[in-house]
């Protein structure tokens, strides 16, 4: 069983589920606890590489560090100076645990997409990205009002330095646009980035093993086995990307989160 | 109607608007990339600022195609 | 027909759709509770070891650089006396090179006067005793003059004279002359 539901293979060139919420969706583990599926079992995988990393790299600390150190050092590092000081700036380091918990949650749980033998990134269900985009919302509006009181709803509102008469437009747009934009499109980027790329790599893998498979078996025709190995080439390339992509994405989610926490703190900027 | 072809009709417009929904964001993040490397080749010291402030027009730009994106599932 | 069209119309509504989009509420109790876990972890542990872990790096670093520099002082101030030492050293020996030449010079001084003493000495000596010669030549010779012209008087006179009278005639004409 490559893929979770029937593919008329002699037909199609492609096999497609009609609903795509099959590749997303797991059978429980087991039949007493319904709610309970490998998607949990990866999420709490995700945290617990994340604790790892930091507590095997930092279970003996040395000056001179060691693999696992430097490994964590340099993730440190990269959140801390490229992200929380860099674009935070002053104050910028209170955030950094908040910024490198995220980092490392999403990129653990982007990359089992590209991980052999488990091939499903957990950032593909809403629940993760939204919910740290709800936490990144929370943080972002409450260190914009510690900042500055509830002038901070009202410089969102009734903008300086826009002339009067735009000022109720921009106000409302910027409004929206902070309130609600910016935790939506946070949490969909991350969500929908990662299901397209589970959606293509299941599909062109998948539909390369069931045609490849059934040539041996003597089912499918040579030309089914060519295009089988063309899905293949290409879904290898989109493999490799998809590695890339999840590096990326728990950057942006992080950076953008950092830059919006940025607006709050320096609104001056 | 034929139900089949209904939901087929249906799906196939989502995809048809999501396409559209998708090029105007495209065109953007091209333009806005493209502008800021501009901006950081002709002044590499602001790279940095230039960088944060480009990813933040890129959020903006990107959450039509995202807002496409979801209409596409709801459809 | 009513039948199958709504049986496929939730069908349509149940599996995908909106419910796609939404967040599982199972799955965002464990990612909550997930993440808060990573949350504390990072808060508590991994930031401020790694803070401490760095501010203990720079501090090394800086002790490290601090001590070589010690080190460099100590080494330059050791190379000084050293150099000082060695100048010492040269100094000394110059003078003890310089003591022994004027030991030597003194040295071959007195040698050479020694030796011209000794031959003063000898060459006085040498003179003394060719001036001794002489004079016993002289003496010598003198006697034999007498002694011949006694002689020879005695032929011509022929042995008329007393020998010794004669002889004491001839000595005193003798010292007359020598003493003229």
């Amino acid at each position: 069983m490559i893929l979770a539901f029937e593919c008329d293979a002699e037909n199609v060139a492609m096999c497609a589920p009609d609903d795509v919420s099959v590749l997303f969706e797991f059978h429980p583990i087991f039949e007493s606890i319904p709610w309970l599926t490998r998607t949990h079992f990866l999420i709490v995988l995700a945290a617990l590489l994340a604790i790892g990393l930091m507590y095997f790299g930092l279970r003996k600390r040395r000056l001179v560090p060691g693999k696992f150190q430097l490994v964590a050092e340099s993730a440190f590092n990269f959140v801390d100076q490229g992200i929380a000081k860099d674009v935070i700036g002053k104050g910028g380091e209170r955030y950094t645990p908040y910024l490198l918990s995220i980092f490392l949650f999403i990129l653990f749980g982007n990359m089992f997409e590209v991980t052999p033998l488990v091939n499903f990134p957990v950032t593909s269900r809403m629940a993760i990205p939204a919910f740290l985009a709800i936490v990144t919302w929370f943080i972002f509006v409450i260190a914009g009002i510690a900042k500055q009181g509830l002038g901070y709803f009202g410089h969102l509102l009734w903008p300086p330095g826009v002339p009067v008469g735009l000022k109720p437009l921009v106000g409302i747009i910027e409004f929206i646009s902070t309130i609600f934009v910016r935790p939506f499109s946070l949490a969909v980027r991350l969500f929908a980035n990662l299901v397209a790329g589970h959606v293509m790599l299941s599909l062109l893998l998948g539909t390369a093993g069931i045609f490849v498979w059934g040539f041996i078996q003597g089912d499918l025709g040579f030309g089914k086995a060519l295009t089988g190995g063309a899905w293949f080439i290409l879904g290898v390339g989109i493999f490799v990307f998809e590695i890339l992509v999840a590096f990326l994405q728990a950057y942006i989610f992080t950076l953008l989160s950092a830059v919006y926490i940025q607006t709050s703190v320096h609104p001056e900027h | 109607m034929d139900q089949a072809a209904a939901e087929a009709l249906k799906g196939a417009l989502a995809v048809i608007g999501y396409g559209l929904a998708a090029i105007g964001p495209g065109l953007g993040i091209g333009v806005l990339a493209g502008n800021a490397v501009q901006a950081m080749a002709r002044q590499p010291e602001a790279a940095g600022m230039v960088r944060t402030t480009m990813f933040l027009g890129i959020a903006f730009t990107e959450a039509l195609a995202l807002i496409g994106f979801v209409l596409f599932f709801l459809a | 027909m009513t039948d199958v069209f709504l049986l496929a119309a939730e069908e349509a509504e149940g599996g995908g759709g909106i419910q796609f989009l939404l967040p599982e509420p199972a799955e965002l109790y464990t990612g909550i509770l997930a993440f808060l876990i990573v949350f504390l972890v990072m808060w508590k542990f991994a930031v401020p070891t790694m803070r401490k872990l760095m501010d203990e790096r720079q501090a090394a670093i800086s002790g490290q650089i601090e001590a070589a520099n010690e080190a460099k002082a100590e080494a330059d101030k050791l190379k000084a006396d050293y150099e000082a030492q060695l100048a010492g050293a040269k100094g000394e020996a110059n003078s003890i090179v310089d003591a022994a030449r004027d030991d030597a010079e003194t040295v071959r001084a007195d040698l050479v006067a020694k030796a011209e003493e000794e031959a003063a000495k000898i060459r006085e000596k040498a003179q003394a005793d060719a001036d001794a010669e002489m004079s016993r030549v002289l003496d010598e010779a003198k006697s034999e003059v007498a002694g011949l012209s006694v002689t020879i008087a005695e032929k011509v006179v022929g042995d008329s004279l007393d020998s010794d009278r004669q002889r004491a005639l001839v000595e005193q004409y003798l010292n007359q002359l020598e003493s003229e």
